[in-house]
């Protein structure tokens, strides 16, 4: 635990000493003493100066949920190479259990030719034209993306309760995951509201000891047969080609779709490799109500229940988010999915995707889930609004079990804090899982 | 409960005054820095005043006569063009030597000499240059089939912001030049229309140039949005009554999304630009409810020292105020720019009034309150002639006119900020400052910290394009962000006073 917190102090002042000006920087904003008569401001113009400085700076996020926030240096920068240029990011955080990440990410954002074919129709009333086809074309903002990075995560307490939809809290036990990441793709936009693209990775998942020491480690409970994969340290590499569609492709009201089909291939022992469909449909609602004045001319507190659109013959009360996503394991006879590839219902997913959020994190798992969410959000004043939301969802062994009957649910309420279209953290408590109430904060976007 | 309204004089409605009973929105889309005949002076539309069926020229510096050419490329051909106020005036008056009579016409024969003097004459006859059609599809094709004017002049013989100025307000207030601090001024359109409860917005792709007009930043929630807010209220049946877009001036990766500049400003490529105008043509017409409720004008804020052979006519000054040094009246308007009105209610017309910028605020306002013939926006504005003489349908057309701009370009090429993006850094750092110091983008982005709006060009031409737009966008942000909070104050732009008051 020492070697960890010294760990953290490096990693926290790493940030600033890395570069010139962040050091600079943060000696003006955070040091000075002319920054004395700045009261309370002070710590703002400090904060800001560590989490926004370019290229280096200091980042929040979370490595792996029940890890705690996690801080640490990252930098973002744009170098150019002759006509091509690329966006480089990374990442190496620490969290307050001892748990890291580090990330390195490069995205090189590629000619507008792609895939889609592009046409140019001949001028009307030209001589010598011929009929042509309907011309066809992209919006000249869509570009093919490719990325490659790579990650590694050490989480150091996660929680199991086993495997499937009728475990209970008695079952509870901990575990730690190191988790190394090689991993590229591919993005090309097909249309103005379609996109296909490709992820490979190279993934080496390894359950270690659980750093909590109040709760039973896993290997104590469960063996390779209720827990698959407890006791292997295989190596995986997982091919996934997606669909992505977003319809109607500019209203506000809209549905985006992705579904992919994942195949996990064990380069160790093939009894581990499994395929994977996977769906998630989004639907966002503006919700609107008649404005027939501008701004201006409307009372002050109209505007702050429903702040003004700017065409002014509608307002906004909120919007309404539906999320539906399903998952499906495939296993050949005798093949197993690892428990640490399995989805998770409750609290947050090691994707950062809020599940059943009245539960506690990872409490259900199973091979194949369907999860429903609806959410309200409403701006209330300034950068504070308000949400509210219903989940309900379940898991199973087989994919033939999932159904409609037996579902987990919750509800909750809370605040959240957006700067523009950004939501930059949220705090909500949930309720009416028939396990107590969760409280929680999120940040959506790490800074 | 008090009304919260905006500071500014609102002009009587009279009784009577009604809008225009089928259009309820006025678009218009403003892109940068080319002439008429560079654009469309080969798009051999009958009753265009263009070049293609006469012999225009210039003289280079040996004396040899240089005509125009159809074979301008989207981009590479010019590397912005002179075109502040003392070249515009060397391009029309050339060869008089010293200040012209601004009650002459001008003869148009001082562009490559112009030019000459920025490339040195190997590249100067590339002022001469023109598209052929083919290689400009887009504006060809709505300049075909819908109305385009064959008159339609910038506001005076300078460069892009005062121009602009005349388009938000009817006047720069006696600018010429291009310094960041001049640009609070007021009224302008937006709160003129606002005064009648009509909502107007700029919709902007990263900086834009109304950033500091500090009476409408005070309400940018109503009176700006990013062009994505365009898109996304023009699917919604959502827009403002009136709509003025602003291309991207700079290229950056936004998102991890490279996009391209398309304000088509020299040498920028021109492809990117037609994109952009097919785009909103094609977001406009996919939603019918829009189609038939609006009028779209593309027009071009100037002529970027590109070459055009119509001398511009005298004008009718704002009234307000003139410039001293270099001294000019405002009386003779800019050079001719293209300038395209496209709606359902227009059939293919040649508009041959004489339209300037101004003409904007006043069909705006002719159309969605009725009335426009006052001294709101000033003189000029005032007695402006509308272009809503297009709106020659009563039906609304159904048709689909079908074309496609060009295929992108396949790499981005990096360019040096070109001057009018130089502007744009002045403007932003100006407007940076005037955040709170915790939110100040400057702090956080090494090579802008030791700048301001003052910092010397030379200076500021240091900086790289990519980061200068990426600094723009990250300011633009954090105005946005602090939303009705953003309190700023500046002097107002002047020039050197009344009217009566020249040097």
């Amino acid at each position: 635990m020492r070697r960890a917190q010294k760990i953290q102090v490096i990693a926290l002042f790493a940030g600033a000493v890395l570069h010139a000006g962040t050091f600079r920087d943060m000696q003006q904003y955070c040091f000075s003493p002319a920054n004395k008569g700045l009261g309370i401001h002070w710590i703002e113009q400090c904060l800001q100066t560590a989490f926004t400085d370019d290229p280096y700076h200091l980042t929040v996020t979370i490595v792996a949920p029940g890890t705690g926030v996690a801080i640490g240096p990252a930098f973002e920068l744009i170098p150019r190479v002759r006509h091509y240029e690329f966006l480089f990011t990374g990442m190496a955080a620490i969290s307050t259990d001892g748990s890291s990440i580090g990330q390195a990410q490069l995205t090189l954002a590629l000619p507008s030719r792609s895939l889609s074919r592009q046409a140019v129709a001949p001028l009307p009333g030209q001589p010598g034209n011929r009929p042509s086809p309907k011309p066809r074309s992209r919006a000249a903002d869509v570009r093919a993306s490719l990325t490659l990075g790579a990650r590694r995560i050490n989480a150091r307490a996660q929680d199991f309760y086993g495997i499937g939809p009728d475990t209970s809290l008695n079952g509870q036990t901990s575990y730690g995951l190191q988790l190394t990441e090689l991993y590229w793709g591919f993005s090309n936009p097909l249309s103005s509201w379609s996109a296909a693209g490709v992820n490979v990775s190279w993934m080496a998942p390894r359950v270690t000891s659980s750093a909590n020491g109040e709760l039973t480690p896993i290997a104590e409970r469960y063996n390779g047969e209720t827990a698959p994969g407890l006791t292997i340290r295989d190596d995986f590499v997982h091919y996934e080609p997606y669909l992505m569609v977003r319809l109607p492709p500019r209203n506000s009201l809209h549905t985006v779709v992705r579904a992919g089909y994942g195949i996990y291939q064990d380069l160790g022992d093939p009894r581990y490799s499994f395929k994977r469909i996977s769906a998630t449909s989004t639907t966002t609602i503006p919700l609107w109500l008649p404005s027939h004045n501008t701004p201006t001319h409307r009372p002050p507190i109209a505007n702050l229940f429903c702040p003004s659109l700017r065409s002014a013959r509608r307002c906004s009360i909120g919007t309404l988010v539906l999320t539906a996503s399903v998952a499906a394991s495939y296993t050949g006879s005798n093949h197993v999915v690892p428990f640490y590839f399995d989805p998770t219902l409750g609290g947050e997913n090691l994707q950062d995707a809020d599940t059943l959020r009245g539960f506690r994190d990872y409490r259900f798992r199973g091979p194949d889930s369907v999860l429903f969410q609806a959410e309200y959000l409403h701006p209330v004043w300034g950068p504070i609004g308000v949400l509210s939301f219903y989940d309900v969802g379940n898991v199973a062994l087989r994919p033939g079990d999932l159904s409609l009957g037996g579902m987990r649910h919750d509800i909750g309420t809370g605040i959240y804090l957006h700067a523009g279209n950004r939501e930059l953290v949220r705090f909500y408590i949930a309720f009416g899982s028939g396990e107590g109430s969760r409280a929680s904060s999120k940040f959506p976007a790490a800074y | 409960m008090p009304q919260r309204r905006l500071p500014a004089k609102c002009p009587e409605l009279p009784p009577g005054s009604r809008p225009h009973p089928r259009i309820r929105h006025v678009i218009v889309l403003m892109l940068e820095n080319r002439s008429f005949d560079h654009l469309l002076g080969y798009s051999r539309i009958h009753g265009v005043d263009g070049v293609w069926d006469k012999r225009a020229s210039n003289r280079d510096r040996d004396g040899n006569e240089v005509f125009t050419s159809d074979d301008a490329t989207p981009a590479g051909d010019l590397s912005d063009p002179g075109h502040d106020f003392p070249d515009v005036r060397k391009q029309l008056y050339f060869p008089q030597p010293g200040e012209p009579d601004w009650k002459s016409d001008p003869p148009m024969q001082g562009f490559i000499e112009s030019y000459s003097e920025y490339v040195g004459a190997d590249k100067s006859h590339n002022i001469m240059k023109c598209f052929a059609p083919e290689s400009v599809p887009v504006i060809t094709a709505l300049a075909r089939n819908y109305a385009v004017c064959n008159r339609w002049f910038s506001s005076l013989p300078g460069p892009t912001m005062p121009n602009r100025l005349f388009v938000h307000a009817g006047t720069s207030k006696g600018r010429l030049d291009v310094s960041a601090e001049q640009f609070d001024i007021t009224p302008t359109i937006y709160e003129i229309l606002d005064c009648a409860n009509v909502p107007a917005t700029i919709y902007s792709d990263g900086w834009t140039a109304a950033a500091t007009f500090w009476k409408l930043m005070k309400h940018q929630d109503q009176f700006y949005g990013a062009m994505d807010d365009f898109y996304q209220d023009c699917a919604d049946n959502n827009l403002p009554a009136y709509c003025f877009l602003e291309p991207r001036y700079a290229s950056g990766m936004v998102g991890g999304i490279f996009r391209a500049q398309n304000d088509q400003h020299p040498d920028s490529d021109v492809t990117e630009g037609e994109h952009l105008i097919y785009r909103v043509y094609k977001t406009i017409r996919g939603n019918r409810k829009v189609w038939e409720s609006s009028v779209l004008l593309v027009v071009w804020d100037e002529h970027g020292g590109i070459f055009d052979h119509v001398a511009p006519p005298p004008a009718i000054p704002p009234g307000d105020e003139i410039a001293c040094d270099p001294p000019f009246a405002f009386d003779r308007l800019g050079i001719r720019v293209p300038a395209v009105v496209v709606s359902a209610y227009t059939d293919h017309a040649v508009l041959n009034r004489v339209f300037d910028h101004t003409s904007v605020a006043a069909t705006a306002r002719k159309l969605l309150t009725g009335h426009y013939q006052d001294d709101a926006l000033g003189l000029r504005a005032k007695m402006a002639n509308t272009f809503d003489v297009a709106l020659n349908r009563k039906t609304p057309r159904l048709d689909h006119v079908e074309f496609a701009p060009r295929p992108l370009p396949p790499f981005y090429v990096d360019r040096p900020l070109n001057r009018l993006q130089i502007q744009h850094l002045q403007q932003t750092l100006l407007l940076d400052s005037k955040l709170p110091e915790s939110m100040q983008t400057r702090r956080t982005m090494a090579p802008f910290r030791d700048l301001n709006s003052n910092s010397e060009p030379a200076r500021l031409r240091s900086i790289q394009a990519a980061e200068a737009e990426e600094y723009t966008r990250r300011v633009m942000t954090a105005v946005r962000e602090m939303g009705g909070r953003f309190n700023p104050t500046g002097p107002g732009g002047a020039g050197c006073g009344e009217p009566k008051k020249s040097k």
